[in-house]
């Protein structure tokens, strides 16, 4: 329920300054409505949800399943790692190119979550990037970034 | 449009369906569907979100039948990981594992899985006639239909999403207006002028749908799957006997067509995701049974009625979609997307305007079942072999392919960003009980209600009234307010039981 009360309080603020950029807009008249109408109704009716969902979790008592959940953590780190994994991988993306970002996203991954040796990663992730390559690039003509490979042969092919 | 009218379109759609290039695209999309279906790491709506980048250089024919395939062949494949591993592949086959898995472990895995081919024909048989002759009906009657009945149509149906939806309504309620406010990004179309976009350019064209819904539906599934292990214990045993023995056939076939004709007008209903008829229709037929006890053991009428019920009511669904261009669920708000991205104007006039695509697409439903039959049955084997891949390699595919799917449709990398945003707060929203489909709905149909909204106040020179003096609007106003005050009625019911328990103890 402290979750509700955050998440409320968000989406009231943002509600709330969506009303104001709305206003900004320009509401036009009632007969004509103005560019900023629909998105100054949505900012309304998601500041009056906020509320009520607000008052809702400061009545509500938090039952044991609600305390039960907060004290499982599972594999809590398991979306950071993959957070951090993708987040780096979109950044190097086009930088270093399809092939070499999906390569070390691979071996990123499946050192992070498997005990596995490193030859049986490396190799995986090489078959991995190399099929994805092969395939997205190569036969259904996706466009993907050759990055600092371009200029080598393969990847002119296309 | 009499029978014989119906039969000679349905004619031309088989000679659309079967053209070579549209067959194929039939037997990828049922494959790609069941494949899906089978594996529990992604679902039917996040593989159509991914498939559907590779579909904007395709005919919007062989486009729709292959997203189409999808979504029916996922409800095939679903039944596959239930009851072989006793994990459902899709939430409309939780109820599969209620009986099929007890099978499995009895050493009819084999019977389980082939009976829940044949229903799943069967049923999916029934429903493809039945969308064949409602949506046209349908369709002629919402022909006079103007802005303000669409935005009285748009409005219940959200609201019927929202008070579906699995967890709170009003957090529904929340994230159907954030959906309603996102669609307003870019320039108005109206006054021309930019809205939201705080001078970046990659925001004026508006919020692009496809990192939006391949974020909040596939990267945010694999997000999820990184803190839970995937866990399960795939049968060692042989499987064997896929056909049925007479005595299923004569416990299952009344189930079949029962369950399979209830399901398709479930899935008429705005809102009604296909996992609960299948609920609905295994609790009518444990009623309805000699034998309730044998339920929940291994009854094979409890496998054949729901795995009927579930590929019904994806045609059911469908309706809505074709004969008015409204979507129900988040599968059909994608199929929406689809046909807005391809040029199409779905509504009234959408079958009569494009008969190759609707009868095109009925006609390779038929055609889709039939391939899922010939493919479920002898690729089971197959299908168990895939379950074994190791899902962490099958979650960094995912990934992978989310990216691509994202990155390829216009080589911009300020997408990808929006595909991981959204991604984040899929996964922080499904944790924190926000669903996505309202979201999606709103934002997909923001655009039309605004449009409508607008239209209709400039019709009634600025008096809401229009919305209650006009007939079907009217209908479709009171409809919504019911929905509203059923959920309240509903929530307050809950409390007080649950104050009074409290007092009892």
């Amino acid at each position: 329920m402290k979750q509700d009360k955050v998440t409320s309080l968000f989406w009231l603020l943002f509600g709330i300054f969506i009303v104001g950029e709305s206003v900004k807009l320009g509401l036009g008249k009632i007969q004509e409505p103005g560019p900023g109408f629909v998105s100054f109704l949505g900012g309304i009716c998601l500041s009056l949800f906020s509320v009520v969902l607000m008052v809702k979790s400061f009545l509500v008592k938090p039952r044991i399943k609600d305390k039960e959940a907060r004290n499982e953590t599972g594999k809590r780190y398991g979306f950071f790692f993959a957070l951090i994994g993708v987040l780096i991988y979109v950044f190097i993306f086009e930088w270093l190119g399809f092939l070499i970002s999906t390569f070390l996203l691979v071996t990123f991954l499946l050192k992070c979550f498997e005990q596995k040796r490193w030859w049986k990663i490396l190799l995986t992730a090489g078959v991995v990037s190399l099929s994805a390559f092969v395939i997205f690039d190569i036969l259904l003509k996706a466009e993907l970034p050759a990055g600092i490979l371009r200029g080598l042969s393969v990847l002119s092919l296309k | 449009m009499d029978g014989m009218e119906t039969f000679n379109f349905l004619l031309h759609g088989f000679s659309v369906a079967l053209q070579p290039i549209n067959l194929f695209y039939c037997f990828v999309g049922v494959l790609a569907g069941t494949l899906v279906g089978v594996l529990p790491a992604i679902g039917p709506v996040a593989a159509v979100a991914l498939l559907l980048p590779t579909t904007f250089h395709l005919n919007p024919t062989g486009a729709i039948i292959m997203l189409a395939g999808v979504n029916y062949g996922a409800q095939y494949g679903g039944s596959t990981t239930s009851i072989l591993i006793n994990v459902p592949g899709e939430t409309s086959s939780v109820v599969t594992t209620f009986d099929g898995h007890p099978m499995a472990l009895q050493g009819r895995a084999g019977a389980a899985l082939g009976m829940a081919a044949f229903g799943s024909f069967i049923a999916g048989t029934i429903s493809i006639v039945g969308l064949m002759f409602f949506a046209p009906v349908l369709g002629r009657a919402a022909v006079s239909f103007s802005a303000p009945e669409y935005f009285a149509l748009m409005i219940m149906s959200l609201t019927m999403v929202t008070y579906i939806a699995r967890g709170s309504m009003i957090k529904a309620l929340i994230m159907a207006s954030a959906g309603l406010i996102l669609s307003t990004v870019g320039m108005d179309i109206i006054s021309t002028k930019n809205r939201f976009t705080y001078n970046l350019l990659c925001l004026q064209e508006g919020i692009n749908f496809i990192p939006v819904t391949i974020g909040l539906f596939g990267l945010r599934e694999v997000f999820s799957n990184f803190e839970t292990t995937f866990k399960g214990d795939i049968l060692r045993t042989k499987i064997k006997g896929l056909l049925p023995t007479l005595q299923d056939w004569k416990d299952s076939i009344l189930p079949i067509l029962r369950c399979g004709t209830f399901g398709f007008f479930m899935g008429i209903l705005p809102g009604i995701s296909p996992s609960v008829p299948t609920f609905i229709s295994y609790g009518i037929e444990k009623k309805l049974s000699k034998h309730p006890e044998r339920f929940g053991k291994g009854a094979i009428e409890g496998v054949a009625g729901p795995e009927a019920c579930n590929n019904a009511a994806v045609s059911g669904t469908q309706i809505p979609l074709f004969s008015l261009g409204i979507p129900t669920n988040t599968m059909n708000t994608m199929l929406l997307a689809a046909l807005i991205i391809w040029g199409m104007s779905p509504g009234p006039q959408f079958i009569r305007n494009s008969p190759d695509l609707f009868w095109g697409l009925i006609a390779s439903m038929y055609i889709g079942n039939v391939l899922l039959l010939l493919l479920n049955l002898p690729l089971i084997p197959l299908w168990v072999r895939i379950l074994r891949v190791p899902p962490l390699l099958l979650n960094v595919l995912i990934i992978i392919f989310c990216v691509i799917g994202v990155y390829s449709v216009n080589g911009q990398i300020e997408d990808v960003y929006l595909l991981i945003i959204f991604g984040v707060v899929g996964f922080l929203g499904k944790k924190l009980g926000y669903e996505g489909a309202p979201f999606i709905l709103a934002f997909i149909l923001g655009q039309r209600i605004e449009i409508s909204l607008r239209q209709s106040l400039i019709m009634s020179d600025g008096s809401f009234s229009i919305f209650l003096t006009r007939p079907i609007c009217a209908v479709f106003i009171a409809l919504t307010l019911a929905i509203i005050i059923l959920a309240v009625v509903g929530t307050l019911r809950t409390k007080i039981k649950a104050i009074e328990s409290e007092e009892e103890f």
